[in-house]
């Protein structure tokens, strides 16, 4: 009983880096000729923003204008050459690639852990259990190692006010982006809200 | 009548080791630390052939005349050499043509390294096999655990086996002092538990310090086999500090210390190799690799002194060879 429960936590264990909502850092993606090849720049267009508030609203919308949005994409297009799709850093083949990888190593692990049983020495069962804190400390560095998550918040006129940015984390709530054909500034649209304390 | 005894006063072997370590480790960390790009071009110019010689003469010291039982370890140990090797040099010399996109080379390479942690993995079951009431089916799973890592952060695990490499000599030598000087074990033990402070001093020295120079090629690409693209945080002095500090261990080692513990693994006691005897040996093909072995660290001389950035280049894409043996070897000690 006391395998199968070690098992079952040792799967669990693995499982944070796939389920915890967290992306994982970016890693460099290493070039074939490093040594003269600068290091890439974020995708970044300098634009304006306007911020309005409208009480007709009833969800924040973010209005990015075309014109904006393509010069955006061409920034990207430039950074990846167009290339495979990428999401954080790591592509979809590495990530199906590694979660294969993990899961075999779930598997074997733990038929090695249930074989061993009795037979195993105190100093194995101790690496063993050295090995899998180490390990498992490494993959919740992975998934937690980023700030801690923004404030849930919508995403309204209140969040102007001060008691959402009494941490330098800021908030996050829904938003709708819309493309607008014309137009060359970015507009974030707020519902107006007006709350007993405001007035 | 009372007898008076002097006591004499006695220093172990064990103790002039540590004595040495600590002098030489002390000196090589000031130096290396004070010009680390110069010290880099140096020790690798003199010591890098020199090194590999010496581990190949080592290798050929241990290897049986006759595999018997082993005979499945060897043949996936020296064979996994060669076509890794094979693999890598494919890849690096091949990182330039135009055939090859950046998410093409990042899957060969990713590739290689799952291959090669694998290989390793199986190295150990097998040793494990090899052993009464021993069970090592969990090198599997370190072995895909390790994959994952190679797929996950394919860069971080390449910079490890930088930074790792040079242990491999340290576990060979603890190994060999095992078995044929017992009596350093514990003065070697102090020794290893010495080297993270030399390290914590580099890192405090210089972890903050301006970059080094990158005015040219040769400069960037010290810096960068030592981390400084992906460790962009640390200092690219610290780095290579380090790198070549650790470098300087591995060599000292492999030249000095593992012949001082081994007398088989002297140079010139060359009938202590097995396949050199002269019953059912083959002491004239032994000895003929050798001499050809010996006349390549002249080549690499020559090279150095000609062009010493591209002979840099081309001998750590075939010294991942040397880097390879070692585990067949190291893992057959355990």
């Amino acid at each position: 009983m006391k395998r199968i429960f070690g098992l079952f936590v040792l799967m669990a264990l693995f499982s944070l880096p796939a389920f915890a909502d967290i992306r994982l850092p970016d890693t460099p993606s290493p070039s074939p000729t490093p040594a003269n090849t600068p290091k890439p720049e974020p995708a970044a267009v300098d634009s304006t923003m306007q911020i309005e508030f409208s009480k007709n609203e009833k969800t924040a919308r973010l209005v990015i204008p075309k014109s904006q949005l393509n010069r955006l994409r061409a920034e990207l297009d430039a950074l990846d050459g167009g290339g495979a799709a990428t999401l954080s850093g790591i592509s979809r083949a590495q990530t199906v690639a590694g979660g294969l990888f993990l899961s075999l190593a779930v598997v074997f692990g733990g038929v090695w852990f249930v074989r061993s049983g009795k037979n195993a020495s105190k100093k194995v069962r101790i690496a063993a259990a050295g090995a899998l804190l180490f390990f498992g400390g490494a993959f919740l560095s992975v998934a937690f190692a980023n700030i801690a998550p923004a404030t849930n918040a919508d995403i309204t006129s209140q969040i102007f006010n001060n008691r959402f940015f009494t941490r330098p984390l800021g908030l996050r709530g829904a938003v709708k982006l819309e493309i607008a054909d014309s137009g060359d500034r970015i507009r974030l649209i707020v519902p107006h809200v007006i709350t007993e304390d405001s007035k | 009548m009372q007898e008076i005894q002097r006591a004499k006063l006695e220093i172990s072997s064990a103790q002039i080791f540590v004595a040495g370590f600590l002098a030489f480790a002390v000196l090589s960390a000031a130096a290396i630390g004070a010009f680390p790009l110069q010290a880099s071009i140096i020790t690798i110019f003199l010591f890098a052939g020199v090194h590999n010689w010496f581990e190949f003469r080592y290798f050929a010291a241990r290897m049986p005349r006759v595999w018997g039982k082993s005979r499945l370890y060897y043949t996936l140990g020296i064979g996994g050499v060669i076509a890794l090797t094979a693999g890598y040099i494919l890849i690096y010399f091949g990182s330039g043509n135009w055939l090859w996109s950046a998410a093409n080379w990042d899957f060969a390479v990713s590739a290689w390294n799952t291959a090669f942690v694998l290989w390793v993995g199986t190295l150990f079951y097998l040793r494990g096999r090899q052993k009464p009431q021993t069970d090592w089916s969990w090198a599997f799973a370190v072995a895909f655990l390790s994959a994952a890592f190679v797929w996950l952060a394919p860069t971080l695990f390449s910079l490890s086996l930088v930074y790792l490499h040079p242990f491999i000599a340290l576990w060979f030598l603890e190994r060999q002092i095992r078995r044929t000087r017992p009596e350093w074990l514990r003065a070697y033990h102090f020794c290893l538990l010495t080297i993270p402070f030399f390290i914590a001093g580099l890192y405090l020295l210089f972890a903050n310090v301006p970059d080094l120079s990158g005015e040219t090629m040769l400069f960037r690409r010290i810096t960068q086999h030592a981390g400084s693209g992906i460790l962009t945080n640390l200092s690219s002095h610290f780095l290579v500090a380090a790198h070549v500090f650790l470098e300087t261990i591995h060599y000292t080692v492999w030249i000095l210390l593992i012949p001082l513990a081994d007398r088989r693994a002297v140079p010139w006691r060359v009938r202590e190799i097995p396949l050199a005897a002269r019953d059912k040996g083959f002491p004239k093909l032994a000895a003929g690799i050798l001499a050809i072995g010996v006349l390549l660290v002249f080549a690499l001389w020559l090279g150095f002194s000609v062009n010493y950035e591209t002979t840099r280049d081309v001998y750590f894409a075939f010294a991942i060879a040397h880097v390879l043996a070692e585990f067949p070897f190291l893992v057959k000690m355990l």
